[in-house]
């Protein structure tokens, strides 16, 4: 067992208690705001490496975002460590009754390569915030961001408590033999394998676990709404880093009719987004590794698309792509995409779009535009997911008050 | 077994069909079962004695009581633990509406255990129906006659189609766990805890796993020891110890051993009387399985108290052990039974330790006057649930969430934590 001196090591500093009180915690946290402060350059350099991610997404998703978790983080941690206390009956009225919130002890992060520094700090910064020592698994697929976070970040943390491992697939696979009190990982549902070979080897120690994986994203356009704001709101849900983003909408469902307005709409959207070559625009994004271009590559093949298909296999680029007129059996509406391609099933009505929403497994997240406010309602009540937005996309992933997460 | 599959399906088409959605239909479900428990109360009572040897007080106040709190509590709490939470926004989002929106998961399977196996069964079926859920019940096979009365009656009260109830044995739950569950709720031993996780893994089902452990029980030398060993000695050889959380073992300093002995023993008389095998609130072992494997662990120990066993009717007495060693064979896993193995430690500091070296506990207990000492416990051991100067009351209390952590389970519930569960 490789990893196991270090997963000693690490229940070693946890049974020590150092990770315990507020003050360390606090000063570990602050020590992520100045990685990402004073690594800042490096990461959107790592990131536009490995996957050609625009700067100005790198900033957003994995900088911006991540402080902001950060400091919603420190505002409220000594509030959040407080006992709670609970309301009590009758035979306990003279007691005293609370909720203790205690650390797990020694905490496995397993992260993926879409959101590669975000998909690790915002867990870790929970983690670290509940008095954890932490076990990182930065993905393998994004070399530098790998690299980065290897060799960087231990400097800014307590190398006691807190370590980075490298790891492939076989690695991971003896790493998940070692016991952690809490596993927490992100992956894509395309591999829901990936998902169930964690839980169980997680059951193995009763080990209790969350699992953000993913699933293919309806994205519902009712007749009435502004198609121009819908466009550019889907358009930007859909191509930011490429389409590689868990909680982009990953088809739409539209009566004919709305197809007709939307694909100039998403037309316009598209150029004024990327200019007329949106592989010559600095703000477009790339697949991340041949691997993962072969597959997106294959599912548009024998699609003709409305807008854009151009593909460029050296730089792994693939076209602002809309497809439409699908089916629900074509071959690309049976996977999580995960690219820059957007297909529009014909529906006719909201009725049968909630139908093919049920007759799948429950997404990540569900999309409904409308401007009336019943159809938004009705979908959202008839339908089950991990999370809803209603005439916008990604926007609830960046409200720290909500809890993010699937189901099924 | 199509059996399963059928049964299973049967609950998810009637769960897709939408007619457990509504508040009132639920209500009216758990309204049912409130009927149920009130009518066939003496039939219940009745099933819970023959299986456990429990008198019919107990039986009413360990079970009955308690699943009534919980369906009055819920069928009045139902409406507000359903609704919509809005959650604070920030400067994008506030023209936004922002709120975390109950659903239910789908089909729910609920695995009894046969300690207390009417409770174990009602208490989260109450939860997985309040949150719309349909629910496979599976009680425990050990305790026959409550679970052939749980699957008479239920079906007699609730929409069969949405909470079934299976029995049988492992084949049968095996085949069971084979099946796609929303949530799988299960009460037992850390073993098959492992199993029914990994077979939701299959799934990526989600799990709530209710297990047990050892439960220590620190007496210090400062506190009330004469109260300390009445709670202690109500704790431990209730169901004739085979509760979760009951006391497991305590931990004490060597000068008070005797006297924490001598307070038990008084205690019992009692509670039980000169003769306690005459007695009709002393419970039996479950059975002979269980029955030797609390005896095999009498060997070798210092027997302060007890020890009479009778194997034709599962009896074993309350019994004391004293000057245990960390290491003999009582001390490896849950007793589970009417044995009190009493180790002696020289400080808190040693008692902390010996309880930070073995698995977390699903509940731990303390009795001191001393405040910071208690705090001091605490702070510095986990446990799924803590119960200071008493033991056990922490699971009456339906604000808290019951449940353990690590090798004494994941996951909560009671009260409105079985609903968000």
């Amino acid at each position: 067992n490789p990893y196991a001196g270090l997963v000693s090591h690490l229940r070693a500093a946890w049974l020590s208690g150092k990770t315990r009180p507020l003050e360390y915690r606090v000063a570990q946290l602050e020590a992520l705001g100045r990685f990402l402060d004073e690594k800042k350059q490096d990461i959107l350099e790592a990131t536009a490496l490995d996957m050609g991610k625009p700067h100005f997404e790198a900033e957003f998703s994995e900088i911006l975002l991540s402080k902001n978790e950060l400091h919603e983080t420190l505002n409220n941690l000594s509030d959040w460590m407080k006992d709670e206390y609970v309301d009590k009956n009758l035979v306990t009225r003279l007691d005293s009754a609370f909720i203790r919130k205690d650390p797990y002890g020694v905490v496995l992060i397993i992260a993926p390569w879409n959101y590669p520094i975000h998909l690790i700090l915002v867990p870790l910064i929970g983690a670290i915030a509940a008095g954890n020592c932490v076990l990182i698994k930065p993905s393998e697929t994004t070399m530098n961001a790998e690299r980065l976070v290897a060799e960087a970040l231990p400097n800014y943390l307590d190398k006691d408590c807190f370590a980075v491992v490298t790891a492939g697939v076989e690695e991971t696979t003896r790493l998940l033999e070692n016991k952690f009190d809490y596993i927490f990982f992100t992956g894509t549902s395309r591999s829901p394998s990936v998902g169930r070979i964690i839980m169980t080897a997680a059951a193995k120690h009763l080990t209790p676990v969350t699992l953000e994986l993913g699933g293919k994203n309806p994205c519902y356009v009712s007749d009435t709404c502004d198609v121009q704001n819908v466009a550019r709101r889907v358009a930007w849900g859909r191509f930011f880093n490429a389409g590689q983003t868990c909680v982009a909408p990953d088809y739409v469902l539209c009566s004919a009719e709305m197809q007709e307005k939307l694909l100039p709409a998403l037309h316009k959207v598209i150029t004024d987004f990327y200019g007329p070559n949106p592989q010559e625009s600095p703000d477009f994004g790339r697949i991340v590794g041949d691997k993962q271009f072969q597959r997106v590559q294959a599912l548009l093949r024998s699609r003709h698309a409305a807008i854009g298909g151009q593909m460029d296999e050296k730089e792994r680029y693939i076209a602002p792509t809309v497809l439409v007129d699908l089916q629900p059996s074509d071959p690309i509406m049976q996977e999580e995409i995960f690219g820059p391609i957007l297909p529009i099933v014909t529906v006719a009505n909201v009725d049968e779009a909630i139908d093919i929403i049920k007759g799948r497994e429950r997404p990540l997240v569900v999309y409904a535009f409308s401007s009336d406010y019943k159809v938004v309602n009705q979908v959202l009540e008839r339908t089950s997911s991990g999370g809803f937005c209603g005439n916008d996309t990604l926007m609830h992933v960046m409200l720290t008050s909500l809890p993010f997460g699937g189901i099924g | 077994m199509e059996r399963m599959q059928q049964v299973v399906g049967r609950a998810r088409a009637a769960f897709n069909s939408g007619r457990c959605r509504s508040l009132e239909f639920r209500i009216q479900q758990l309204k049912a079962l409130k009927r149920m428990v009130q009518e066939k109360e003496e039939e219940i009572v009745a099933a819970i004695k023959a299986d456990l040897h429990k008198s019919g007080p107990s039986a009413y106040g360990h079970e009955i009581l308690y699943v009534m709190q919980d369906l009055i509590l819920t069928i009045d709490k139902l409406p507000s633990w359903a609704a919509p939470r809005p959650a604070k926004r920030d400067l994008l989002t506030m023209r936004d509406e922002a709120y975390v929106s109950p659903e239910p998961l789908g089909v729910v399977l609920i695995i009894g255990a046969w300690n207390y196996p009417f409770l174990l069964v009602m208490h989260p079926l109450i939860g997985a129906i309040a949150a719309g859920n349909a629910v496979v019940t599976k009680p425990s096979e050990i305790a026959e006659n409550t679970a052939r009365v749980v699957a008479d009656l239920l079906p007699q009260y609730l929409d069969p189609e949405l909470y079934p109830v299976v029995t049988g044995g492992v084949p049968e739950t095996t085949e069971l766990l084979k099946q796609r569950f929303d949530h799988i709720l299960y009460t037992g031993n850390s073993t098959v805890g492992k199993i029914v996780m990994a077979a939701a893994a299959k799934h990526l089902t989600p799990v709530t796993l209710e297990l047990g452990g050892k439960s220590p029980c620190y007496i210090d030398k400062d506190c009330d020891l004469a109260t300390a060993c009445r709670r202690i000695t109500w704790g431990k050889y209730l169901n004739c110890g085979q509760t979760c959380i009951a006391p497991d073992y305590i931990l004490c300093d060597p000068s008070i051993q005797s006297k924490v002995v001598e307070n038990i023993k008084a205690t019992l008389q009692e509670l039980y009387g000169e003769d306690v095998k005459k007695s009709p609130d002393y419970e039996r072992i479950i059975n002979k399985h269980h029955f030797r494997r609390i005896l095999g662990l009498l060997e070798g120990q210092k027997i302060a108290h007890g020890g009479e066993a009778d194997e034709a009717t599962c009896f074993i007495a309350p019994t004391i052990l004293t000057d245990v060693s960390p290491a003999s064979k009582v001390m490896e896993e849950e007793i589970f039974g009417p044995v009190l193995p009493i180790l002696p430690v020289k400080s808190v500091d040693e008692a902390i330790e010996l309880i930070n070296s073995r698995e977390k506990p699903l509940a731990l207990y303390v009795f001191s006057n001393n405040k910071k000492l208690i705090k001091r416990v605490i702070s510095e051991t986990s446990s799924g649930g803590v119960t200071a100067n008493d033991v056990v009351m922490h699971f009456f209390l339906s604000t808290l969430p019951f449940g353990g952590v690590g090798n004494s389970g994941m996951g909560a519930y009671h009260g409105k934590h079985s609903f968000d569960t």
